[in-house]
């Protein structure tokens, strides 16, 4: 139930307070004001508020500045002519007044008044603006998003300081009323999408949302599909880049990171620096990666059936190298290699969940201590240590760390059916996974776009997905762009960018 | 049967057309008995090119008169239940063809134990591609198909266009294939291209009738009359297939698998050595074929019992849980085929001497050690067997070895100079060896001046292995010359127009030295 405020301030105060009971980090507070002529109601969230602007400026101004108050419309007169900021807002329900100063704004009530005032005071502790840990760039901007939500969505309007860029805020969780931006630019984005966004937000209710990962969760179009259908970063750059391509991206509040949608396949190999490092050796790093990728999710599989059921399908001095190394060792092929991936995915998550320097001190000791006794020990051979060791490094050349882990989970399935059915399982297993894949759609763009369905994009769409064009010559946005605003550099008419 | 809610993109459409020809391409090539000479293959693939687009424009035509001639529009029609239960009929004996020819192909080329099970496995795929998901899908799996199995086969021609231009061997070619010949094979020609043409028309036709319907007139709508012409030349397709392509006809025979490719002669023949993978990118084209052929079935099914929406969901993903079953039950049939490689007891020589009982054969093997730089252990001495047959020695090596055989790495075969030389004993043995598909073709084929025995005792003399040392020895010094080696499937294939040559050796202080090259044709 949401209550409607009554001029009767006592009313709305024992309300207010058997709500906030046993909220101990509810300041609640009646002030007399304007020679005691009219009584208020502050009530602020202890620690979330802005200390120096409530106490220091606001409530200064109210109690010593304010002396004559009218007898009618008191409440109204405070609104209107002694509130020192322009960011107030009035409510009309107790509720409503209630989540905003949960939020860390500053409520005031007033005798008299049906009406609440809300001061913006929000100054909620948090980190500042750091360097980007998992998205590293080496030439391009080093900042990324906090858990702040409005220095996020301050972080993207700083690169996009333009008017269609709109920013949608909802607030969603019954109970953590989490703030929520869509933004998008308004003459870019496909209606569709944006339609399809908004009833997928509005299509559910949960009590909490802690983070952005909750909301692809529960929107995206697969559950079940290990590749992620929205394209999640902690850079505000490619956040800004993904507006101006016409896609649409959340940010979330308590969340560092951000989601962009919809997100294709060719998305994922897409990296900051691919746009700030020269052509040449950024097309090199980007083909680099496709590689790398398809070795990450096919090396052990493809060792398997190779080494164990296909040798005639091996030079003569690999067969007989794969022969030699694997005397003595005590497993068989497939569960050697499955033992040694599964120690090395230990090692990733002991890694992870280490503190920093003793991190990378575990992967050392890992990797080449353990990985080189248990070579000596002979019960791993030194392909396999190699193998693994490429697979990981592979799979760590993928910017997306969703996507990455997707194809780790891959990896395993094509291991397991290479093990048991060598090239054939493995093609089978390639198989289902393209068919999979084919049958993926992220908000009605089919995932492995451009490689499939190339005819729903516009010319230029081999602009920038295995490859990227100079950028003199990239001409077009990409195809989540709404139809007649593909256009996006002009050399020629300056102005006729749209 | 497809709906116009099911909508592909001409590209789309045009990569399944691609696949299914070279899906269809590959059938026929694979059950030619012998090989296949390059100028009728040519022509017959002209036939069925020719055939298919005939075939298409003939049955626009058929239609665009029926509408004329009646009034009438096509589009929106509902099947009648006739049509379908035609439809059904067709294509079951083409279905149950399809899997029998791909199970046989599968059991001659894949030594192992996948049996009958594997058609089943990928059938399934198809039908979970083709009725679970839809064309739509169909559509985008085609074109990822078309990167992955097209893509490859175009490098590959490629390369091998590359290597007969770089090795001056396309005029050879020509005269090889002409001496081969000696005269166009009409029936060949006819045969195999209506049979491919059918193959193909088997696995889209309707597919690709209501897009050129569609882009004609403009229309999404199935043309579902159309069906009744068309429904008529699919079946005398089908026949045309089951009667001249039948598996009875190919059934036990050998499948010489890219044999026109076997023509150009690739770095260690390299079609033979890879095998493996023209199966794994044939098995895909396969997928697509039988995607399309399903798709049609179970359309037709849905049509028939007047399936829901819903009940096709429900029935998609019956389909996919049964095909996940099966994947297993069929991938846990393979798993005896895998041998670690430590336990494979590679051959690195096999010399064949003639004696009164038979055979003497002599068994090289690798000093792993010596080979590799590592210490791998002690190295195997050679071992002798007599036998009345190649197989019966294959069989005492086996039972007296804790290692399983393996013929796949063996660079070289010996044979005494006595044995080649006499017509009728070498007829035998290249007849034995022949029946051995585990011996691998490519192994070069050498000769002993005296006996093989005695050169494969030169084992340690040579640090590792006679049959590496021999297999070097030719590579480095006389294939950079310009000369070419004979491998055993020139003898066993009958290539007769080769220009190749056999080195016999003799030893020579413990060391195996060329004596003279032997011409061989």
């Amino acid at each position: 139930m949401n209550r409607e405020i009554v001029p009767d301030l006592d009313e709305n105060i024992a309300y207010i307070e058997k709500r906030f009971e046993g909220c101990a980090d509810a300041v609640m507070r009646r002030l007399w004001m304007g020679d005691e002529k009219l009584e208020i109601y502050v009530i602020y969230m202890d620690s979330m508020y802005d200390r120096d602007f409530v106490d220091g400026v606001l409530l200064k101004s109210l109690l010593f500045d304010v002396s004559r108050l009218p007898e009618r419309h008191a409440g109204q007169e405070i609104f209107n002519k002694y509130l020192a900021t322009a960011d107030v807002k009035e409510i009309s329900r107790l509720d409503d007044l209630m989540d905003e100063v949960l939020k860390g704004n500053t409520g005031i009530l007033a005798a008299g008044m049906s009406k609440a005032i809300v001061v913006s005071s929000k100054a909620l502790p948090g980190r500042g603006v750091t360097e980007a840990e998992t998205e590293v760039s080496v030439h391009g901007s080093k900042e990324s998003f906090t858990e702040s939500f409005r220095t996020n969505t301050v972080l993207i309007r700083r690169r996009i300081r333009d008017t269609r860029l709109k920013s949608k805020q909802m607030t969603i969780g019954v109970r953590s009323k989490t703030d929520v931006a869509l933004m998008y630019m308004e003459d870019l984005v496909r209606p569709s999408v944006l339609r399809e966004v908004l009833s997928r937000l509005e299509s559910f209710e949960i009590d909490a949302v802690l983070d952005s990962s909750y909301l692809e969760a529960l929107t995206e179009d697969e559950w079940y599909s290990p590749f992620p259908q929205y394209q999640s970063t902690e850079r505000p750059d490619k956040a800004a880049s993904a507006l101006l391509e016409g896609r649409v991206v959340l940010v979330v509040d308590n969340s560092p990171v951000v989601l962009i949608l919809p997100a294709v396949f060719a998305c994922f190999f897409q990296a900051s620096d691919d746009y700030y490092d020269r052509w040449g050796a950024a097309n090199f790093v980007r083909i680099l990666r496709y590689a790398a990728a398809l070795a990450a999710v096919l090396l052990p599989g493809f060792y398997i059936a190779l080494a164990g059921f296909h040798p005639e399908a091996l030079p003569l001095s690999f067969a007989l190298s794969f022969a030699a190394s694997r005397e003595g060792v005590p497993f068989t092929l497939p569960v050697e290699v499955i033992v040694m991936e599964l120690a090395f995915e230990l090692l990733r998550e002991a890694g992870i969940r280490l503190p920093g320097p003793m991190g990378s001190t575990l992967g050392i000791v890992g990797g080449l201590i353990i990985g080189q006794a248990a070579v000596d020990a002979h019960i791993v051979s030194p392909v396999v240590v190699i193998l693994v060791a490429l697979t990981a490094l592979s799979a760590f050349t993928i910017p997306n760390e969703l996507f990455a882990s997707a194809f780790r989970m891959v990896k395993f399935y094509l291991i397991i059916a290479a093990s048991l059915g060598g090239f054939v399982g493995l093609t089978a297993a390639v198989l289902t996974v393209m068919l999979h894949l084919s049958g993926l759609k992220s908000f009605g763009v089919p995932y492995m776009m451009p490689f499939v369905s190339a005819e729903m994009a516009p010319e230029g769409k081999w602009q920038d997905s295995l490859w990227r064009m100079p950028m003199g010559e990239m001409y077009e946005r990409p195809y989540f762009t709404k139809k007649g605003h593909r256009r996006r550099l002009r050399k020629e008419k300056k102005d006729a960018i749209r | 049967m497809l709906s116009d809610n099911q909508m592909i993109s001409r590209r789309q459409a045009s990569w399944i057309f691609m696949l299914n020809m070279l899906g269809a391409g590959l059938f026929s090539l694979t059950s030619v008995r012998t090989q296949v000479p390059s100028v009728s293959l040519l022509f017959s693939g002209l036939l069925t090119i020719l055939v298919v687009i005939f075939y298409y424009m003939a049955s626009f035509h058929i239609f665009e008169y029926y509408e004329k001639k009646t009034g009438l529009s096509l589009s929106g029609r509902k099947l009648p239940a006739a049509i379908i239960l035609l439809w059904l009929m067709l294509y079951f004996p083409g279905l149950v063809w399809a899997m029998d020819f791909f199970r046989h192909v599968i059991e001659d080329r894949i030594p192992t134990a996948y049996g009958w099970m594997v058609p089943v496995l990928f059938l399934m795929a198809a039908l979970m591609d083709g009725a679970g998901k839809g064309i739509e899908v169909r559509g985008r799996m085609a074109e990822l198909m078309g990167w992955f199995v097209c893509v490859p086969f175009i490098i590959l021609f490629a390369f091998g266009l590359w290597q007969a231009v770089k090795g001056g061997n396309g005029g050879q070619l020509w005269i090889e294939t002409l001496q081969q010949e000696r005269s166009t094979d009409i029936f060949f020609i006819l045969k195999t291209g209506f049979g491919r043409a059918a193959f193909f028309l088997l696995g889209d036709q309707p597919l690709f009738l209501w897009r050129c319907i569609r882009n004609r007139n403009g229309k999404k709508n199935i043309l579902s009359r159309a069906y009744w012409s068309s429904g008529i030349i699919l079946m005398l397709s089908v026949c045309v297939v089951i009667l001249l392509l039948s598996p009875k006809g190919t059934a036990g025979e050998v499948y010489p698998f890219g044999v026109v490719l076997q023509l150009i002669r690739f770095p260690g023949n390299f079609i033979s050595r890879y095998d493996i993978f023209f199966m794994m990118l044939w098995m895909m084209s396969y997928f697509i074929f039988a995607g399309g052929m399903l798709l049609q079935l179970v359309e037709a099914v849905n049509l028939f019992i007047g399936a829901e929406e819903r009940k096709k969901r429900i029935m998609g993903k019956k389909l996919a849980l049964l095909f996940g079953m099966l994947t297993m039950v069929i991938l846990l049939c393979g798993c005896y085929a895998e041998r670690e490689p430590q336990n494979r007891s590679y051959i690195m020589c096999m010399g064949i001497d003639y004696e009164a009982a038979g055979w003497k054969i002599s068994y090289g093997f690798p000093d792993l050690g010596a080979l590799t730089g590592t210490d791998a252990g002690e190295p195997e001495p050679v071992r002798v067997i007599h036998a009345s047959t190649i197989r019966e020695a294959a069989d005492k090596l086996e039972a007296s070895s804790d290692k399983t055989t393996d013929y796949s790495q063996m660079p070289v075969i010996l044979i005494e100079k006595k044995l080649l030389d006499n017509d009728d004993k070498r007829e035998r043995l290249m007849k034995e060896l022949a029946g051995e598909k585990a011996i691998r073709r490519t192994a070069l084929v050498a000769c002993a001046k005296d006996t093989a025995e005695e050169i494969l005792e030169l084992d340690d003399d040579v640090h590792g292995s006679v049959g590496v040392f021999i297999y070097e020895l030719c590579q480095n010094n006389y294939e950079n010359k310009g000369y070419t080696m004979s491998i055993l499937e020139d003898f066993i294939g009958g290539r007769t127009g080769s220009e190749t040559v056999i080195p016999v050796f003799e030893n020579n202080y413990d060391i195996p030295e060329i004596i003279e090259l032997m011409g061989y044709k």
